[in-house]
């Protein structure tokens, strides 16, 4: 065994583990959420954060329509909507792909998407979104959020600061899932208290930049 | 298993096929593709510590000029430590591992860049890695991708498979695909792509060259 791989791998993963929030513009925990305003919805409105001072917590997921990951947890984000909708939770669903390098990712796709058709073998469900699902189409919104990948999910508190980001869960098959992150800091986050794990590392398809 | 995860395998296998590359185009939708056997990745250990059928092929041996016989293409499932291990047995070689899985377009679209390299480079000393994340009972799909893109170089998949715990376990701080170059003494000195931007495939060149003395 030798010693300098294993030093250098550690090493590299610490480095990179404090890179993991997004590298040079990592948000953190308890900072004030980037603002994002009058992005396309797939309802043919625009959407602000501002448009949601009602909601108690607003889970913003970053998210597209090609990418395997994110298919694959549509049914668990509408789920979450429709299980945390009452409890004051708004998930709002925003693209950040440029479509010139994924056509699949158009808005035109988002729409088919949210209603429920071209679902393709992700997705047990046939539901439409219950939730906005709106463009960034300027990419400026996952870059203030140091996204990287779809899905990545950031939780905003009743002041808007950053609760939690991070994964969904831990696997993209269903059934493999033995860790809820983000239900477990919905429900923290909930209850007043501050999420026992407030980071993870997101899991998915890079983010296909311009 | 739940018919989700049945259906993420089939789906997996589908994007292994002639074709997978293609960004345009729906999501395939043919439910009735055989789905391979997705027990959990902990029930792959037996198969990860199968050893690979075939040694690697040294670029020392590469030069001997023995008739050329083309080296097999092969894949195994490995984890963390059996990667470091890997890693390892190296040593004085340039080493790119291109961590990468079917599910991620990006990386499906950048593994050919990957195999060029390793044509061009791999008598000056370049080592070439891959690591998919895909599903361990994946295997042979990964390894029908693999042949077809003719990456005789040493392939692994994560036993972790497509979860958070592939890119925990080999420390990785964010998505697929990443590039990892490590220079003749075992050091990480380059890792692509740079935050908030694709990978390069041009940075990637220059970074190999770099490291094996080439002039460009």
């Amino acid at each position: 065994m030798n010693g300098k791989w294993t030093v250098g791998i550690g090493a590299a993963a610490l480095v990179l583990s404090i890179m993991a929030g997004g590298g040079m513009a990592a948000l953190e925990i308890a900072q004030k959420a980037p603002e994002f305003s009058r992005l396309a919805g797939v309802d043919d409105q625009e959407h602000s954060l501002a448009d949601y001072t009602d909601a108690d917590v607003v889970v913003v997921v970053f998210t597209c329509n090609h990418c395997p990951a994110s298919q694959a947890y549509e049914d668990r984000l509408i789920a979450l909507q429709r299980d945390y909708r009452a409890k004051g939770v708004q998930v709002i669903a925003i693209n950040p792909n440029c479509p010139e390098k994924v056509p699949l990712d158009s808005f035109e796709k988002m729409k088919e998407r949210a209603a429920g058709n071209d679902l393709g073998n992700w997705r047990d469900a046939k539901e439409p979104f219950n939730f906005p699902y709106v463009v960034d189409a300027t990419q400026e919104v996952a870059k203030a959020y140091a996204a990287t990948c779809t899905p990545h999910v950031f939780v905003l508190d009743g002041d808007r600061k950053v609760a939690y980001m991070g994964a969904i869960d831990d696997h993209m098959a269903p059934g493999l899932v033995e860790r809820q992150f983000l239900r477990d800091a919905l429900d923290a986050i909930l209850e007043g208290k501050p999420p026992e794990t407030p980071v993870t590392r997101e899991f998915g398809c890079g983010i296909v930049w311009k | 298993m739940n018919a989700s995860a049945l259906k993420i395998a089939a789906a997996m296998i589908l994007l292994a096929a002639p074709g997978c590359t293609r960004v345009e185009g729906p999501p395939a939708d043919d439910a009735d593709q055989p789905a391979q056997d997705t027990s959990p990745p902990a029930d792959a250990g037996a198969d990860a510590a199968t050893p690979s059928d075939e040694l690697p092929l040294s670029a020392e041996q590469a030069e001997t000029g023995a008739p050329a016989e083309p080296r097999p293409v092969t894949v195994r499932v490995i984890d963390e430590q059996e990667f470091d291990e890997v890693l390892a047995g190296y040593g004085g070689d340039v080493v790119l591992v291109d961590f990468w899985a079917m599910w991620c377009i990006p990386c499906v679209e950048l593994f050919p860049h990957t195999v060029a390299l390793h044509e061009r480079f791999a008598e000056e000393g370049l080592r070439v890695v891959s690591v998919s994340f895909d599903q361990p009972e994946s295997e042979s799909a990964v390894l029908d991708f693999l042949k077809d893109q003719g990456a005789t170089f040493d392939n692994f998949i994560s036993r972790y498979g497509m979860g958070i715990q592939s890119s925990e376990k080999f420390g990785l701080p964010g998505p697929v695909p990443q590039l990892r170059l490590y220079d003749r003494e075992g050091e990480l000195v380059h890792t692509f792509p740079e935050p908030q931007s694709p990978v390069d495939p041009e940075a990637v060149d220059r970074a190999v060259e770099e490291l094996l003395g080439i002039e460009p």
